[in-house]
C-alpha cells in the first residue's frame, strides 16, 4: 500500500511518505493508541507550549517538557518535522514547510496501512479520551459525529473525560447505542452505594496474548467540569480499587499483560506507577504530551500520543511467559501532507461537516499574528477572547480557562467561526459577570496555581493556568501553596482585599463563588465571533501578564535551567 | 457492652482544637502512626460536603475495639466513632464527612489492650476549574 | 420510623462463616448548627443523628457515636460475620429524639 502518489510538496521538504511510517514490526502484538484528539476530524494546526512551568523538582522531567529543553531530552533536530509536530519553535515556518496536522481520513490511511501490514486480530486500539469534545461539529451533534469517526477508524475501548460534559444521559445514550468501542472505567461509582458504572476492565486476545485492560477516566472530572453533568457518580483516583482489578486479572482472569488505559495526566500516571504494582503498560492522555519515547516506572512502561488527532501511537510487543521479552514504539506523526487521505474516512467527514459548512466556513477576520493557546500563563488567542469578552461586559477583570485544547491560527491567515468554535466550543459556554472581593479573587488564583505547580502529581489537575485580563501579577513557582502570587495588580492600581471588583468568567465554577450575578449570560463564541467581525485585523500583544519570579524562560531543562 | 465505650456526651458540635478532641477519645494517649491503618479518601475532593473515607485495620477483630473519624481543621474535629465487636469478623469501616478546608483526616484505632494507632491523609478541597 | 432508611448487605449471595459487607444510608439532613438560612438569614439549629446502633438477632454488634459533620443523608459501612440466620436491625437516632429503624434479614444459602 502506498500512502501517497508522490507528493511534490513532499519531495521538496526531502520527506519520504514511507519513512513517517517506517517501523521495525516486533512480536505478535500492535497497540495503537491516540488520546485528546478532541475532536479534530479536519487537520489543522498545533502548535506545543511556549511555556510549561512545573515545580522545580519536577521541571525537566517527561510531562514538563518543551521547546528546546524538550528537543534536546529527545534528540530532536531543529527543522524538521518532528521539531514541527512536537515544539512550538519556528512554528509559522515550519507550518508553511510542512501544512497541517492530524484529521481522521489521513489517521484511517496510517491505521489501515498497519493492519493490512499486520493481520487485523494482532492490532488492538485504544483511545484514552477527550475525544468527543472540542470543534463545532462535535458541538452541535453532542458527540455523535466524533462516535462515527471513532467508528470508521476502528476504535476498540476507550475511557473519557470531556465526554462527561455531554451528560451522563447522552454519554449512556451514545456508548450503549453507537459506540463500537468498549467504555471503560474502574473509577466511576455511584454515589449512593459505590456501585460501578462502567465496566471496570475489559479482557481481549491480540495476537494470542491475553490483555486485560483497565480503564481510568478523568479523576477530577467533577472538580475541573461542572458537576451537574455527573451528578450523582463519583471518580477520584481509586489505587485501591484498581490494585484490586490488576490481581484480579492476573490471579483469576490468567492474563498475559495488564495495561491501564487512563486519562489521569502524564504526570500523574508516573505517580500511579509507584503506588499499583503489576500493570505493565499504561496508555495515557489529558496532559496533551507528545512522548516520542516511553518511560519506565518500575516495571510499568508508560506512553501518551500528544493531541488533537496529531499522531498515532505504536507499540508493538513480543511476548512469552507473561513477560515483554521485546518492544518497539513510535509516536507516528500525522502529516496530512505527506500522507493519501482515506476515501471512505474523508467522505464521513465531509459529510459531518455538510450541514454546518456555510456557517463555519464564514471569513470572519484575518490573524495579524500567530493565534495560539497553548503557555502556562498567557497566550493571543486567549487574550482575543479575554478582550472580547471585557468589550462585551465592561468588567474590570475577565478569566479565561487555562484548558489545553484549541487551535492555532497562522499570522495572515482568515480566522474563521470554525476557529472560534474550536477554541471554546463546550456545553456551558455562557460568561457570566459577578461581583467578588480582592481577598476572595486573590485566594482562587493561589487556589488554581496549587493546582497547577503542587509538587505531588496526585494534586495536579493537568491544566495550564487561568489567563486574566485586567490583572497582572508575579509568581513564585516554588512558594508554599497560598503564598505563590505577589504584586497583584488590577488595571495598575494594588489589588485592594476589601474591595469589590466586578469580573467576567466562562468555562469553569468561578462564577458560583461571586456575587450578584447579572441576569444576562450569552455564549462565549457568539461575543467572539462578534467581536473579531468588528475588529476584523486582530493583533493581540505577545507580552505575558504574569511575571515568573524563579525562572528565566518558558522552558526549563531539569534544575530549572535554561 | 458496647454502650459503655461511648466516650461521648451527645453535647452539640463545639469548637475545639484537633489536639482536645483527640485527647477526648485517648483519655490523654497518644497515638501512634501505624502501616496497620489502612485509610483511604480521595486526594483531591470532589465536594468538601460529601468526602468519603474508608478504613481497615490490618489486625484481627478481636484486638480492635473501635475506629475514630477526625477532621483536623473542622469547627469540631471528631466526626464520628464505630464501635466494634468480634462479630464484625475484621475491623472496616467507611462514611463520609464534611470538610470545611484543605486539612488531614485521621483514622485512629483504639486497640484492646487500650492503645491507639492511626494514620492520617490529607485531603484538598479546592474549588478547581481548569479542566 | 419516619425517614427512609436503606440497608444493602454485599455479596448477595453468602453462606454462614462468611464474612458479609453492610452498607446503610438514612436520609437525614445533618443540620450543623452553623449554617445560615439563605432565604431567613438565620442559623439553621443544628439536627443530626447522634447514635447508631445495630443488632443481629438479639445482639448488639455494632454501635457508632456520630458528630454532626458527618455528610447529609449518612452512609455508614461495616462487616458482619454471619454465624446465624437472624434479622439485622440498625437503629439511627437522632439529636432530637427521633428514631427510626429498618431490618433486612440475614439468610445464608
Ligand atoms: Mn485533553
Ligand atoms: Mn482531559
Amino acid at each position: 500500500i502506498s500512502l501517497t502518489g508522490g507528493n511534490a510538496l513532499a519531495q521538496l521538504n526531502r520527506i519520504d511518505p514511507e519513512d513517517l511510517l517506517s517501523f521495525k514490526p516486533v512480536g505478535n502484538v500492535t497497540l495503537l493508541h491516540i488520546c485528546d484528539m478532541h475532536a479534530h476530524l479536519k487537520p489543522l494546526y498545533w502548535r506545543e507550549p511556549s511555556t510549561l512551568i512545573s515545580h522545580p523538582s519536577l521541571v525537566g522531567k517527561p510531562g514538563f517538557l518543551c521547546g528546546k529543553a524538550y528537543m534536546d531530552y529527545y534528540g530532536v533536530k531543529p527543522d524538521t518535522l518532528r521539531a514541527y509536530f512536537d515544539t512550538y519553535i519556528d512554528f509559522p515556518e515550519l507550518a508553511a514547510k510542512f501544512g497541517k496536522m492530524g484529521g481522521a481520513a489521513y489517521m484511517a490511511t496510517v491505521v489501515k496501512q498497519i493492519i493490512a501490514e499486520r493481520g487485523r486480530d494482532k492490532v488492538l486500539f485504544m483511545d484514552s479520551g477527550d475525544t468527543w469534545q472540542g470543534t463545532a461539529v462535535a458541538l452541535f451533534t453532542k458527540g455523535k459525529a466524533v462516535v462515527d469517526i471513532q467508528n470508521a477508524l476502528g476504535i476498540d475501548v476507550m475511557v473519557g473525560h470531556w465526554e462527561f460534559t455531554y451528560g451522563k444521559d447522552r454519554v449512556l445514550e451514545l456508548v450503549e447505542n453507537h459506540l463500537k468501542a468498549e467504555f471503560i472505567a474502574q473509577n466511576i461509582a455511584d454515589e449512593m452505594w459505590e456501585e460501578l458504572v462502567f465496566q471496570p476492565y475489559t479482557i481481549k486476545e491480540v495476537g494470542g496474548v491475553k490483555i486485560g485492560i483497565i480503564g481510568n477516566a478523568f479523576p477530577y472530572t467533577p472538580i475541573a467540569n461542572p458537576k451537574q453533568f455527573t451528578e450523582g457518580w463519583t471518580f477520584g483516583i481509586q489505587p485501591e480499587r484498581l490494585q484490586g482489578f490488576v490481581d484480579e486479572l492476573r490471579n483469576d482472569k490468567k492474563v498475559d499483560l495488564v495495561v491501564l488505559l487512563s486519562h489521569d495526566g502524564f504526570s500523574l500516571d508516573q505517580a500511579l506507577a509507584k503506588m499499583v504494582n503489576g500493570i505493565d503498560i499504561i496508555f495515557s492522555g489529558h496532559t496533551h504530551d507528545p512522548a516520542p519515547k516511553p518511560i519506565f516506572v518500575n516495571n510499568t512502561m508508560i506512553v501518551i500520543a500528544g493531541s488533537h488527532g496529531k499522531y498515532l501511537g505504536r507499540l508493538d510487543l513480543e511476548v512469552k511467559n507473561k513477560k515483554i521479552k521485546r518492544w518497539n514504539y513510535k509516536l507516528i506523526p500525522i502529516a496530512s501532507n505527506f500522507i493519501k487521505p482515506d476515501p471512505e474516512v474523508e467522505k464521513l467527514v465531509s459529510d459531518i461537516y455538510k450541514p454546518y459548512e456555510k456557517k463555519l466556513n464564514e471569513k470572519i477576520g484575518v490573524a495579524q499574528q500567530l493565534l495560539y493557546k497553548r503557555d502556562t500563563f498567557y497566550s493571543t488567542f486567549d487574550r482575543v477572547i479575554c478582550e472580547a469578552i471585557r468589550e462585551e461586559t465592561d468588567a474590570e477583570i475577565v478569566f479565561t480557562p487555562g484548558y489545553r485544547w484549541g487551535t492555532t491560527v497562522l499570522p495572515g491567515e482568515d480566522i474563521t467561526v470554525d476557529h472560534v468554535y474550536e477554541m471554546t466550543a463546550i456545553t456551558y459556554p455562557d460568561v457570566y459577570t459577578f461581583e467578588m472581593t480582592g481577598e476572595k479573587l486573590k485566594l482562587i488564583l493561589e487556589d488554581v496555581a496549587d493546582n497547577a505547580f503542587n509538587k505531588n502529581p496526585l494534586y495536579q489537575q493537568g491544566g495550564d493556568m487561568s489567563r486574566l485580563l485586567g490583572v497582572e501579577y508575579e509568581i513564585k513557582i516554588d512558594a508554599p501553596a497560598g503564598k505563590r502570587l505577589r504584586n497583584i495588580k488590577v488595571n495598575g492600581k494594588d489589588l485592594d482585599p476589601k474591595r469589590s471588583y466586578v469580573i467576567s468568567a466562562w468555562g469553569g465554577n468561578l462564577y458560583r463563588a461571586g456575587k450578584n450575578v447579572r441576569p444576562d449570560h450569552r455564549p462565549v463564541y457568539d461575543i467572539v465571533i462578534e467581536y473579531i467581525k468588528r475588529h476584523k485585523n486582530i493583533n493581540p500583544p505577545t507580552e505575558s501578564n504574569v511575571k515568573v519570579l524563579d525562572f528565566r524562560c518558558g522552558c526549563p531543562k531539569e534544575g530549572g535551567i535554561c | 457492652v458496647v454502650f459503655s465505650d461511648s466516650h461521648r456526651a451527645y453535647a452539640d458540635p463545639k469548637k475545639r482544637s484537633f489536639e482536645d478532641a483527640l485527647k477526648e477519645i485517648t483519655k490523654g494517649k497518644t497515638p501512634v502512626e501505624s502501616e496497620k491503618v489502612k485509610l483511604i479518601a480521595p486526594s483531591i475532593a470532589e465536594n468538601g460536603a460529601v468526602v468519603p473515607v474508608k478504613v481497615e485495620v490490618k489486625d484481627s477483630i478481636e484486638n480492635v475495639k473501635a475506629i475514630h473519624i477526625l477532621a483536623e481543621k473542622n469547627f469540631d474535629p471528631w466526626s464520628v466513632s464505630i464501635h466494634l465487636t468480634p462479630a464484625n469478623g475484621k475491623p472496616y469501616f467507611a462514611t463520609r464527612i464534611r470538610l470545611a478546608k484543605t486539612m488531614n483526616v485521621y483514622a485512629v484505632a483504639e486497640m484492646s489492650d487500650g492503645s491507639f494507632i492511626m494514620a492520617k491523609k490529607p485531603v484538598k478541597v479546592t474549588i478547581g476549574g481548569c479542566g | 420510623m419516619g425517614r427512609t432508611a436503606l440497608i444493602k448487605v454485599k455479596p448477595r449471595r453468602y453462606k454462614m462463616g462468611d464474612i458479609v459487607r453492610v452498607d446503610s444510608v438514612i436520609m437525614h439532613p445533618m443540620h450543623t448548627g452553623l449554617v445560615k438560612d439563605k432565604k431567613t438569614g438565620k442559623i439553621i439549629p443544628p439536627h443530626y443523628i447522634n447514635r447508631v446502633e445495630v443488632y443481629y438477632g438479639d445482639e448488639l454488634v455494632t454501635s457508632l457515636d456520630v458528630n454532626a459533620s458527618v455528610s447529609a443523608n449518612p452512609y455508614f459501612s461495616f462487616n458482619l460475620k454471619v454465624d446465624k440466620k437472624a434479622p439485622l436491625k440498625i437503629i439511627w437516632k437522632d439529636n432530637k429524639g427521633e428514631v427510626t429503624e429498618k431490618v433486612v434479614k440475614i439468610k445464608p444459602h
